[in-house]
């Protein structure tokens, strides 16, 4: 054979070789997008492999939440023609009669009632009552007076909340009683969501729906995620950072809703217990591989004090949280040992689980 | 080393000189691998401005249509702030200054987000 | 004879260059500048373009990227596009340098296939990660390259006597 064969399958091999090599290690493509959903800003973040696929993933998750977010939605005036959304619609019939709703609804409800057992009631979806009261979500806030919060506490009982899973069908006992899925929508939007874009391929996914942040894959970089939680009293800083893996962090705080009343702050978070705004903490991290839980349990533990919240916390399997109290004590559960950092030089003293839950 | 090699060594330390120049004018103005700290104005998902801070001006007030009307943003030094917003419920402005990378400021009825972005920036996303 | 040496030789470089060249990987880089490296393989590619010519030293180069990257587990993944065609672009224009410009002294020679490598690899790299935001980093490695280069065409300079004593 000549000579000049053997260059050019040399050169052949080599070439071959090179081209394989970019195309294996072609950098992944990356899409993000935003939409306002749910009443705050969702965005997604996805890498994968083709840009196109990333796009339809993304903008099929928004529609999923944007789904979810329709079949909760409380603030349809309540009349008989423009009430569409499944809550509106169970709420309207509260006393009279049961709802058949669409099965994220009822499993969404199913799963409300569940921790609201878990809890005591500190988690309840029948606050519907409490909320219209002090005008959260709506343009008017006020503090209403004792005597009101009196009787619309009495509407609030997740216990007079009636399902069948028969029919998939809904009963609010009294007249007058509502759900509403606040702390529920947002994380089970968020689950379903990541459903979606899972199911599309895609290799890792960021989704931060207003704070809720849910993470997906590994980065590019090959580095886990790193999620810093924000310091209640200081907005422009944090307190400290998580590394997540496969997990979701919700947040509750007593400062991102709120309005001032006679120099009092009032914000949107309320004891089903009390009728007012909860005050055992400033805010409430909760870590799950379940969005739709961490967003639950995050709302639940807002309420509780430490104590009782790492209770709860510590007999769930892979449920974690971390507490700012009202007296500046960042507290963590024990499971957050390996995941959360605190950030040095903060006015909060830290405890770890451990020492709180053996004594 | 001969002439020819002290020739080499200083015209490849001029290319290098012509290339550091070359990135701050052709390359990096948006900052892809500097530290360069931005604020980025987005109206209903789409970026409408992008302002690198600190601004040369000390004060600035920038005029914004949202969805529901004109917001004010305020720049100073290195912060921003919602200064106003026809919102009912202002939590956008109640949020106040943010200034460090990754922090935003969300105006949900107004559908306005400013946030500040720098190719350094320490949490894939916080938490709040 | 000359046959006989000629083969000891190659072997010898092919072998030496994919010492020097694990060995650099396995080193962590003490500069806060990717890519940066002494390149001591090219020593290698450098004394068989001199004693053997063109040919010799393409082989050499890419045979000692192969083998390398094969050792340190590294074969088709980025690192190994970076060095091949860092090691490809650097070869080549020692090459043109060598042969078409006597004015150059081995030391001479050995920078710019310094600042090559370092060109090539960033090409390589910035089709990879797709972005030219990689650039950044090309005035710093051509400075670096200078005293890198220099450093391993003075060890060419030294050790060439000792190869041509027959």
């Amino acid at each position: 054979m000549n000579k000049r064969y053997y260059y050019l399958i040399t050169i052949i091999c080599v070439v071959f070789l090179v081209v394989l090599g970019f195309l294996r290690f072609r950098q992944e493509e990356e899409v993000t997008s935003e939409q306002f959903l749910m009443d705050t800003l969702v965005s997604i973040r996805v890498t994968g492999d083709e840009q196109e696929k990333l796009q339809e993933a993304v903008q099929k998750a928004f529609g999923e939440m944007k789904r979810i977010e329709e079949l909760t939605d409380r603030f349809q005036a309540a009349g008989s023609s423009s009430c569409t959304s499944e809550i509106c619609r169970v709420n309207s019939a509260a006393g009279k009669q049961a709802q058949v709703v669409d099965s994220d609804v009822f499993t969404m409800l199913v799963l409300a009632k569940e921790y609201a057992d878990l809890s005591g009631g500190a988690f309840d979806i029948t606050i519907g009552p409490l909320l219209d009261l002090w005008g959260f979500g709506k343009a008017e806030q006020k503090v209403p007076s004792a005597e009101d919060i009196k009787k619309a506490l009495a509407l609030v009982d997740y216990r007079e909340l009636v399902l069948d899973d028969t029919d998939n069908s809904v009963l609010l006992k009294k007249t007058g009683m509502s759900l509403d899925l606040g702390g529920i929508a947002k994380g089970y939007a968020a689950g379903k969501a990541l459903q979606v874009l899972q199911e599309h391929g895609v290799k890792s996914a960021l989704l931060n729906a207003g704070g809720n942040i849910s993470v997906w894959g590994q980065k590019a970089d090959k580095k886990p995620w790193m999620i810093g939680i924000q310091d209640p009293r200081d907005p422009g800083e944090v307190i400290g950072a998580l590394t997540l893996n496969n997990e979701s962090a919700v947040t509750s705080g007593d400062y991102n809703r709120y309005f001032i009343y006679k120099g009092r702050r009032y914000h949107h978070i309320i004891s089903p217990f009390t009728g007012y705004p909860a005050d055992k903490n400033m805010s409430v991290t909760v870590v799950a591989s379940d969005p739709g839980i961490a967003d639950i349990l995050s709302t639940t533990l807002f309420v509780l004090d430490y104590t009782k919240g790492l209770q709860i916390v510590e007999k769930l399997e892979g449920v974690d949280a971390l507490f700012v109290t009202a007296d500046r004590k960042i507290v963590i559960s024990s499971g957050l040992k390996e995941k959360f950092t605190i950030k040095q030089g903060k006015d909060y003293t830290y405890e770890e689980s451990g020492l709180v839950s053996s004594n | 080393m001969k002439k020819a090699d002290w020739f080499l060594v200083i015209s490849i330390a001029l290319l290098a000189l012509i290339f550091t120049a070359f990135n701050k004018h052709v390359f990096f103005r948006a900052g892809d691998v500097t530290q360069e700290t931005k604020a980025v104005i987005k109206v209903q998902g789409e970026k409408i401005k992008e302002m690198s801070l600190p601004l040369k001006e000390k004060h600035y007030k920038l005029e914004v249509q949202g969805k529901e009307g004109i917001a004010v943003i305020e720049f100073q030094d290195k912060q921003v702030r919602m200064y106003e917003s026809p919102c009912a419920e202002q939590i956008c402005v109640q949020r106040s200054w943010i200034s460090s990378p990754g922090e935003s400021i969300i105006c949900v009825p107004n559908e306005i987000v400013v946030e500040i972005e720098s190719a350094k920036q320490p949490y894939d996303a916080v938490t709040y | 004879m000359y046959k006989t040496r000629k083969l000891i030789e190659i072997a010898m470089f092919v072998t030496l260059g994919t010492v020097l060249h694990v060995m650099e990987a396995t080193v962590p880089n003490p500069l806060p500048l990717p890519g940066a490296k002494l390149g001591l393989a090219n020593i290698v590619t450098l004394l068989a373009l001199i004693r053997y010519g063109f040919k010799t030293s393409i082989a050499v180069a890419l045979m000692r990227v192969l083998f390398g990257s094969l050792l340190s587990g590294t074969f088709l993944s980025p690192s190994f596009m970076l060095s091949l065609s860092g090691a490809f672009v650097s070869t080549g224009i020692m090459n043109i340098l060598y042969y078409f410009v006597p004015a150059f002294s081995v030391i001479g020679i050995s920078i710019i296939g310094a600042a090559a490598h370092n060109m090539g690899q960033l090409m390589a790299a910035s089709l990879l990660v797709q972005t030219k935001g990689i650039f950044y980093y090309l005035p710093f490695l051509l400075i670096f390259s200078l005293p890198a280069g220099f450093s391993t065409g003075l060890i060419t300079k030294l050790l060439l006597p000792y190869l041509q004593r027959e």
